[in-house]
């Protein structure tokens, strides 16, 4: 039995399970044959489309949800926000071939917590896949960029509506949660930025789980209050 | 008589505060049944010589009034006809005294004490009055300027006692004629009225009208001062200031003017005359019709009898013997503008134009009526009406005048709001040119975006997939070497994706993507990667066209470390350096000399070529302890000559 890595200490013998989403025989079948090979991971299902991965929804047993998001009958991010809906305690994982801005911010919006590039080698995937659960996988600096952009827009641009009322926990980022987002817009890795930050590497994934959470809530509240606004514009 | 009726009816509609006096009967003869007030028509006259207007005496000196046998009867009104100054100078100042005599009788219906009313007397002279020998009354104005337009109201003796005798002295300029009215003899209550009435319709309206007619020019002065190419407000002014001067006459002379009396006659005679111009030169104005030669020929007439007639050229009293004349002259002027005026108001439909000239028309006969009225050739106990036409010239004026501006007002608020039509169209127009302008900016952007892609495939991914497809066509399929080429495509076509998100100007944002793309190779490598990221401001030229210039630059500087120099470790170092942005690249491999031709040399060159066309400086150097060390520097500004 493979020691269980330090990100996932704790957890029980029972390995992670995956629910793969994903059109592309080839890569499927490359990524079963990495679960596969790993005696801490076990694939639970696999769809080829969306409406399949709706189907397995309710009542699949699953950890991550791995999600192409170009899929025959529709956007990966549909199914990821109905997961988030009616099972928000999986992961969930978007997989891509070039990790670009457009599709990953917003499958991020959608509710993904990370983001599986298909290029990267073998032992990678099994590693990001673990850290997932621990975290957030890795940024690129560009959708830093983007996510710290949206952030501070929405606190600028759309005040509350109700000043005196509190705000909802989770909307803003906090300083540090800034700050790590700066860093990785500045080229650093997690590492490096835990040594600057003088904190460990669990914690900037911690902070960065936790970017991701409110990155997802924000944009839902934004569309929400888009939705409502254009509601109001119709009346 | 028909003005004490319609004096009566007006005060009535009026005011209503005479309403109490009686009614009017038939004026009694002076022998029939007396009763309170008595009308005389008819009076004792009598004409002595060498008089003078010296303050007449306060008693009656019978020395020097007329014989008993002088007197005769005569009717009332009273008149002297005018006649023209004789060729002598001497006798034009030729001074003859009028009497008049009227004997009233005790009649009824006279308690407290008796008044004698005089609706007119005219001439130029003086008039007293005397009762029972005492002067009850004496006229203080000028011989000129007497007050001739205002009735004469007399308290014939406070004692209450109705005197046997009543003489009333006129003198006067023999040339100049004399006229007195008919006279009346009774009660205050009987006969105030109709003296305060006549007063009213004699000397006030014309006093009332023209003063509010000034005010209403002065009002127009204004707008003219401002606006001085529209000049009917001018002449609006004009008008209303000459009919001011000239209707002064109708109501001064109770007292002494303040200027000399000459002066105030040439005043009152060429105001005439220039009011007529006013007058005409406004109706052409406002119908934009031109007749210069008329109005410059009317002008010039005009001045020329202002000049010729200022009191030091014309010596009293010629002057005022002449003003007849004169205004015969300036009716035969008006007479003239007149037919101009509406035989072109006829032509040219303009039924302003017709009304207008038609009421000036009008004047010609009123103004025949009041010249024979000034000389005594009709009852002179008529009113003087071109006051009244005046107030009616006046009025037509103002509305002309009040509709012109308020058409000018509505005028502007329409161009306003035409122009803001106008400016919104324009406004629409050029959005639309504005929008036009970005489709082709957004095209041209596009094309050139389009040209970037696929030189930069082109140069990179196609060239490295055909050198594998070479590699794998030859049957010497390297697995590893191809996934190698594959690998490098890949990378290639991640860096463009990635200078396609790239934001302006953010270098660090571009050299940490680099980072995050190029760090599993390094990995691969068994490179380690020492990150040193000094804030860099924003390089503004920096496009995403120029991003993929340094991403390649950089790209093939990391290659070279890979492939070539044997290193374990490559310190990265970003920075301000002068006037611009410093990117170190130092390994601890095996170094290289520069010169030597070698596998890099192809990159190095194009490491130059493409730094040149960013603007930029490169160079190798030997690191510090061992290795390479690559300088790579941007300025701040005006980099980026790339198209």
């Amino acid at each position: 039995m493979m020691p269980v890595p330090p990100d996932h200490a704790g957890g029980a013998a029972r390995p992670l399970r995956i629910f793969l989403v994903e059109d592309d025989p080839g890569f499927a079948a490359r990524l079963g044959g990495v679960v596969a090979a790993q005696p801490d991971m076990a694939l639970a299902a696999h769809a080829g489309s969306v409406q399949e991965g709706r189907a397995l929804l309710p009542g699949l047993r699953a950890d991550i949800m791995l999600v192409d998001l170009g899929l025959p009958d529709g956007s990966g991010t549909e199914l990821i926000r109905a997961a988030c809906q009616c099972r928000p305690e999986w992961e969930i994982m978007v997989v891509t071939v070039f990790g670009d801005d457009a599709h990953v911010t917003e499958s991020i919006a959608a509710g993904a917590a990370g983001y599986l590039l298909k290029d990267c080698p073998d032992p990678e995937i099994a590693a990001q896949i673990r850290t997932l659960s621990a975290g957030g996988s890795p940024i690129s600096p560009i959708i830093a960029r983007r996510i710290l952009d949206r952030m501070r827009r929405g606190e600028d641009g759309a005040p509350a509506p109700q000043p005196a009322a509190p705000e909802p926990p989770g909307e803003r980022l906090s300083p540090r949660e800034s700050s790590v987002l700066a860093y990785v817009t500045q080229g650093y890795t997690y590492e490096e930025i835990a040594a600057r930050m003088g904190v460990s590497r669990h914690t900037v994934l911690t902070f960065v789980r936790r970017i991701y959470v409110k990155f997802a809530v924000n944009s839902k509240m934004a569309a929400v209050a888009e939705a409502r606004r254009r509601g109001y514009r119709v009346d | 008589m028909w003005i004490e009726r319609a004096a009566l009816a007006f005060c009535l509609a009026g005011a209503g505060a005479a309403a109490a006096a009686p009614a009017p009967t038939a004026a009694p003869a002076p022998t029939a049944t007396p009763a309170s007030p008595l009308h005389y028509t008819a009076a004792q006259f009598a004409l002595t010589e060498g008089g003078s207007f010296q303050p007449p005496a306060l008693a009656l000196d019978p020395a020097r009034m007329p014989q008993p046998g002088q007197w005769r009867d005569t009717p009332l009104p009273y008149v002297a006809g005018r006649a023209l100054p004789a060729a002598q100078p001497g006798q034009a100042g030729d001074i003859v005294t009028s009497w008049l005599r009227i004997r009233p009788e005790p009649h009824a219906g006279l308690d407290g004490p008796a008044y004698l009313y005089l609706p007119r007397w005219q001439t130029i002279g003086r008039i007293a009055v005397y009762a029972d020998g005492r002067r009850v009354y004496r006229s203080d104005g000028g011989p000129v300027w007497n007050g001739f337009n205002h009735p004469l109201w007399v308290e014939l003796d406070p004692a209450g006692a109705l005197p046997r005798e009543i003489v009333i002295r006129l003198d006067h300029l023999r040339a100049a004629g004399a006229a007195l009215s008919t006279a009346w003899v009774g009660s205050r209550d009987d006969l105030l009225w109709r003296a305060r009435a006549r007063e009213w319709l004699q000397a006030k309206v014309p006093e009332v009208s023209s003063a509010a007619f000034l005010l209403l020019g002065f009002f127009s002065l204004l707008v003219w001062l401002r606006r001085r190419a529209e000049s009917i407000y001018g002449l609006f002014f004009a008008c209303a200031a000459l009919s001011y001067l000239r209707c002064l006459h109708y109501y001064v002379g109770l007292s002494p003017l303040p200027i000399p009396e000459p002066w105030f006659g040439w005043m009152t005679v060429n105001s005439l005359g220039w009011l007529v111009i006013a007058v005409y030169v406004f109706v052409f104005r406002l119908h934009d019709w031109r007749f210069p030669r008329v109005e410059r020929w009317s002008a010039a007439g005009m001045a020329v009898a202002t000049l010729s007639t200022i009191p030091p050229v014309v010596a009293y009293p010629v002057f005022a013997l002449l003003a007849p004349l004169s205004y015969l002259a300036i009716l035969a002027l008006t007479v003239l503008l007149s037919v101009l005026a509406c035989r072109l108001a006829w032509r040219r439909r303009s039924a302003e134009g017709a009304i207008l000239s038609g009421w000036c028309a009008l004047n010609v006969p009123f103004a025949v009526y009041d010249w024979l009225l000034q000389n005594y050739r009709i009852d002179i106990e008529n009113l003087y009406l071109l006051p009244y036409t005046a107030i009616g010239t006046s009025m037509l004026f103002m509305v002309i005048v009040y509709r012109r501006y308020l058409g000018a007002i509505e005028t502007v608020a329409r161009v306003n709001q035409g122009l803001e039509e106008r400016l919104k169209v324009r406004e629409q127009a050029l959005a639309e040119s504005y929008e036009r302008l970005r489709e082709a900016e957004r095209s041209e952007i596009l094309h050139q975006e389009r040209q970037r892609l696929i030189s930069d495939m082109h140069d990179g991914m196609g060239s490295a997939l055909v050198s594998a497809l070479a590699v794998v066509e030859k049957g010497r399929a390297d697995a590893r070497e191809i996934a190698q080429i594959l690998r490098e495509c890949l990378d290639d076509l991640k860096l463009a994706i990635d200078s396609l998100e790239f934001q302006r100007g953010d270098l660090l944002l571009l050299l940490a993507t680099l980072r995050y793309r190029l760090a599993s190779r390094l990995r691969q490598a068994g490179i380690a990667l020492q990150w040193q990221a000094d804030p860099v401001p924003a390089l503004d030229w920096l496009t995403p066209g120029h991003a993929l210039q340094v991403l390649r630059v950089l790209q093939e500087a990391f290659a070279n470390v890979i492939k070539h120099a044997g290193a374990s470790t490559v310190r990265v170092s970003i920075g301000v350096h002068g006037q611009g942005c410093a990117i170190l690249i130092e390994d601890d491999g095996g170094g290289f000399d520069v010169g030597r031709p070698s596998p890099a040399g192809r990159g190095m060159a194009s490491i130059r070529h493409r730094t040149a066309r960013l603007g930029g400086r490169c160079e190798w150097s030997a690191g510090a302890r061992q290795g390479t060390c690559f300088r790579f520097w941007l300025p701040f500004e005006g980099g980026g000559a790339v198209s």
